[in-house]
């Protein structure tokens, strides 16, 4: 089977003054359909650099990056847009709902960048409402929800598109644990229903939701190891 | 009767000033002393004064009724003339015969082929063939004397004009400092949106949009006040119409323009946020 993802010898450099810093380095990695991967590793490793490049957010990385067998590190910025529009789904740690905007509009953002017909786009916000429970919530503005009910917002609209893969970034970060065992569980379905998962975690318990950790550490990949999915849970605290 | 301009003038001045004759007939040279009294009324003078009937040999007197002067016979109509640009109705003008009633200084009018000034030499000379002690002074073009009459208004005109500018710059200052300030405001959101597919292009509309409603609410808002206002100056002011083009259209687009140029500027930064920093922005 193709990968979804393959990383050749990626590297991210940032320079300050005459120094550089590298905040990857030679990131060789494979990424197969309905993967269930968490990305680990301490503070300033390079997780989150290293999703916002998979994401196609950074488009500034040396390096070889095939997505689907398309060779992201040759696309122009309007075709990687594109590429990134048509199969990625974002999930923040502070959910990053728009504020002026009520819950059916915030669903509606990332349809309105792919040019969805309007009545297709009520269809597949009200099923997307419907999915996550949260059509009582449709006219409210985010400050009128819990953090919780936030990133149920956050994960209806990554994947309202049904985006073969999902990123997300620390996503029961600000969650009490009830809250982000929801969410975790809501990750595993997509999964289970083909969606491919990439997260980035510092928890041990949400990691072991996932089939593989890659651990990174001051921008190399130090490890990858299987998880041993429910079983591991079960003998994490919640 | 009251507010009538009394203009003391020669047999040709009508012709001269190209000012219309309407009914009856000019003041002639046999209007002399000695002779009828005679008056050629205005046609702002005739509707107000005789509205339901014919003035021609009706009499009016330029004094007070019970004064001993003499009654003024009314011997023709011409068109109205305006001797001044604050008062936007015409006024009332009896012209008198400068032989029934001569003025203590009279100004001379002559219309010339050529280029007026070049004339003042001749003119003297005839002048001082007649009278060798008259003086001829304050020589004027008719198109200085026109603009000497209404240099107070053209000073207002001109401060108003540059008050306007003024108003301009600060208005553009002020859209761009709303726009670019909204653009902070929302860099958190703009990341969001590109991470949710918005291109740069998505991103320039927003915040050009944003900046379109803005102007187009204050438009809503300023023109039908600035009609209101342009309808009572110009019930005050002659040659200001309250509809006028310029002020309506073309004043509305310089400043559509320069709204869109002042959310451009913003719109161009708010193309170039990185996503990546827009989404740390709290």
């Amino acid at each position: 089977m193709e990968p979804l993802i393959q990383l050749r010898n990626l590297e991210k450099v940032v320079e300050a003054g005459p120094n550089k810093f590298f905040l990857l380095r030679r990131i060789n990695l494979d990424i197969q359909p309905g993967e269930f991967v968490t990305i680990m590793g301490p503070s300033g490793a390079g997780k989150s650099t290293l999703l916002s490049i998979i994401g196609m957010l950074d488009g500034a990385w040396i390096g070889d990056y095939y997505f689907l067998g398309e060779a992201v590190h040759k696309l122009n910025v309007k075709k990687r847009n594109e590429l990134h529009k048509a199969n990625i789904g974002f999930v923040f740690q502070s959910y990053h709902l728009i504020d002026n905007l009520t819950v059916f509009e915030n669903l509606e953002v990332p349809l309105s960048y792919k040019n969805v017909p309007h009545k297709e786009r009520i269809s597949l916000v009200c099923d997307a409402l419907d999915r996550f429970h949260i059509v009582g919530k449709k006219d409210l503005f985010p400050n009128q929800l819990s953090g919780g009910q936030q990133q149920l917002v956050g994960v209806a609209r990554a994947v309202i598109l049904s985006p073969k893969l999902i990123l997300a970034d620390e996503p029961t970060g600000n969650l009490h644990s009830a809250q982000g065992e929801e969410i975790m569980e809501l990750f595993k379905r997509l999964n289970d229903a083909g969606t491919t998962i990439i997260q980035v975690t510092h928890s041990e318990r949400n990691a072991s939701y996932g089939n593989r950790i890659i651990q990174l550490k001051d921008g190399w990949v130090v490890s990858e190891t299987a998880t041993a999915g429910a079983q591991a849970r079960a003998s994490q605290p919640a | 009767m009251r507010n009538a301009i009394v203009q003391t003038i020669s047999p040709n001045y009508f012709g001269l000033m190209q000012i219309a004759l309407r009914e009856g007939r000019e003041i002639a040279n046999t209007d002399a002393d000695g002779t009828l009294p005679v008056a050629v009324i205005s046609r702002s003078l005739a509707r107000r004064y005789f509205p339901d009937e014919k003035p021609l040999g009706k009499k009016l007197k330029v004094a007070p009724a019970d004064d001993s002067s003499a009654w003024l016979t009314i011997v023709g109509i011409v068109d109205d003339v305006h001797y001044g640009w604050i008062d936007k109705n015409d006024v009332p003008t009896i012209y008198r015969s400068y032989r029934q009633a001569p003025p203590y200084y009279a100004s001379l009018v002559l219309r010339t082929g050529g280029e007026p000034l070049s004339f003042v030499p001749a003119v003297r000379s005839q002048v001082a063939a007649v009278d060798p002690d008259l003086s001829l002074f304050n020589i004027k073009t008719l198109d200085k004397v026109i603009s000497d009459s209404v240099v107070g208004i053209a000073y207002v005109a001109v401060m108003m004009g540059v008050l306007g500018i003024i108003a301009l710059v600060l208005a553009a200052v002020g859209v761009y400092g709303v726009m670019s300030n909204a653009v902070s405001e929302r860099t958190n959101e703009i990341g969001i949106r590109m991470a949710m597919g918005a291109t740069a292009n998505d991103i320039q509309k927003l915040v050009l949009g944003n900046g379109a409603l803005l102007t187009l609410i204050g438009m809503g808002i300023g023109l039908p006040v600035a009609f209101l206002l342009a309808n009572a100056l110009s019930s005050l002011l002659f040659g200001v119409k309250a509809a006028d083009p310029v002020a309506f259209i073309v004043l509305p687009l310089v400043l559509a323009a320069v709204a869109t140029l002042a959310s451009y500027l913003p719109a161009r930064r708010a193309v170039h946020v990185d996503p990546i920093t827009a989404l740390r922005y709290e």
